[in-house]
């Protein structure tokens, strides 16, 4: 199972996945170049990510704290969502995301 | 800066309030007290609705307030009962009335909406109906810091490890998880660490000196009440966290009542299940939370300071601030839905 990554430099990849693994821990160990400061506890919003909106159905509703956590995104939209809270199954074979600008 | 102003907040002991006037600012109000001939604490807007002048600047007649001015005489629920040299007293002559609620030994005042205020809503610790509890009041700790800051400092027990080494924390801690979970309005972080050496807390009030078992649990309730619930068991009881009363229990309550922006008073309380009625061991252990206390008015006096300096990065926010954030944003709803109402 595949996901096609887009880089902040517009570069695109591919990256394998199993099921039951969160996004930011696969873009994470793939050296994408994402923060995740508080490490999966849904507190800093620097996992950001953009979800193809083909997708977003698939992905079910937020979460309360992912929600509020979203409004404090740099630059949220109404396809983010935040790679931490993001526990990858079959269903996302094929997806596409986009990794939002960070602060810094 | 903003606050809640729907609840009840911390004026004093009661110990503090008799039948002279006070001040107190609250919340960027400034208030007049003084315990009335009744034996009720009377909280005033201490402004004199004719020329500005603070009430506290007059005197106490029988349960009335003179103003130190032209003379003009507010009864204890701020309505004006005399203009010297007029003969008509205008609707429009009055000062704000808070209400006041007084409870084991404690002053509280409700600092918004006074169709809101309801006695019930005071915090009552179960512990203080309990004779196998003994409660000590302590001090009040004035910080020049906001209230926001000084609030998060008490959901957060990482920081224990390496502010309060000598008192409440230790190494043992320092790479421990904390655990995160929300009731209604109590945000609770709390952790134990298992088969440690005994923090020095606990080794001169538990006389522990061999290994055990400790728990923090902090909890917040909003938006201004901290109830630090801390104690240690020997390793060998394997305390499970439902039976804590079995062993050294102790309560460490702060009442934050957020005076303006960058002040806040801290007035704090302890309450333990050993060494009731034992008055050398409240002191001591006042003695040893005034040390822990003085560390955590250090570091936060000088966050307030370099919060202030020019940055041109967002803080990082790492595991442990779950508690911290989730009391800031649950805060500023708060504030929000206060302020649409309005």
């Amino acid at each position: 199972m595949n996901l096609n990554i887009t880089n902040r430099s517009g570069q695109v990849q591919q990256l394998e996945f199993s099921s039951g693994e969160t996004l930011m821990k696969l873009l994470r160990d793939a050296n994408i170049d994402i923060s995740a400061e508080c490490d999966g506890n849904c507190v800093c919003a620097t996992c950001h990510v953009y979800v193809d909106k083909l997708w977003l159905q698939g992905l079910g509703e937020l979460g309360e704290e992912e929600e509020s956590m979203l409004d404090e995104a740099c630059e949220p939209e109404d396809n983010s969502r935040l790679s931490c809270q993001l526990v990858l199954s079959s269903a996302q074979d094929g997806m596409s995301i986009v990794i939002a600008p960070d602060w810094q | 800066m903003d606050y809640v102003f729907n609840a009840w907040y911390v004026a004093g002991w009661s110990s503090e309030f008799d039948q002279q006037l006070c001040t107190r600012e609250m919340l960027e109000q400034h208030l007049v007290m003084f315990r009335n001939s009744k034996g009720l604490v009377v909280a005033l807007e201490d402004r004199c609705p004719h020329r500005q002048l603070p009430l506290s600047h007059g005197k106490l007649i029988g349960d009335d307030i003179q103003c130190g001015y032209h003379g003009l005489t507010f009864d204890c629920s701020g309505r004006c009962v005399r203009i010297p040299g007029a003969d008509n007293i205008p609707k429009t002559a009055y000062v704000e009335s808070y209400p006041v609620e007084e409870a084991h030994g404690i002053v509280w005042v409700w600092m918004g909406d006074a169709q809101l205020a309801d006695a019930k809503d005071v915090f009552s610790l179960p512990q203080w109906d309990d004779p196998k509890w003994y409660t000590h009041l302590g001090e009040a700790l004035h910080l020049k810091a906001n209230y926001l800051n000084v609030a998060e400092n008490l959901v957060d027990p990482a920081h224990i490890s390496f502010v309060h080494p000598t008192t409440l924390g230790s190494e043992a801690s320092e790479d421990i998880g904390v655990n995160f979970e929300t009731d209604g309005e109590v945000i609770t972080a709390w952790r134990w660490i298992k088969d440690a050496p005994p923090i020095g807390f606990f080794r001169e009030v538990g006389n522990f000196s061999s290994n055990v078992d400790r728990w923090h649990y902090y909890d917040l309730h909003l938006p201004c009440t901290a109830v630090i619930d801390f104690g240690s068991s020997p390793v060998e009881k394997n305390l499970q966290p439902a039976d804590r009363d079995q062993g050294v229990r102790v309560f460490a309550l702060h009442f934050l009542t957020p005076v303006r922006a960058g002040y806040t008073i801290d007035r704090w309380v302890h309450v333990r299940n050993i060494s009731i009625d034992d008055e050398a061991v409240s002191a001591r252990m006042d003695e040893l939370f005034k040390i822990a206390f003085a560390e955590d008015k250090a570091i936060l006096e000088a966050i307030e300071e370099a919060e202030h300096r020019p940055q041109k990065r967002r803080p990082i926010r790492i595991g442990i601030d779950r508690g911290p954030i989730v009391f800031r944003r649950r805060i500023q709803a708060l504030i929000d839905t206060e302020m649409n109402n309005n």
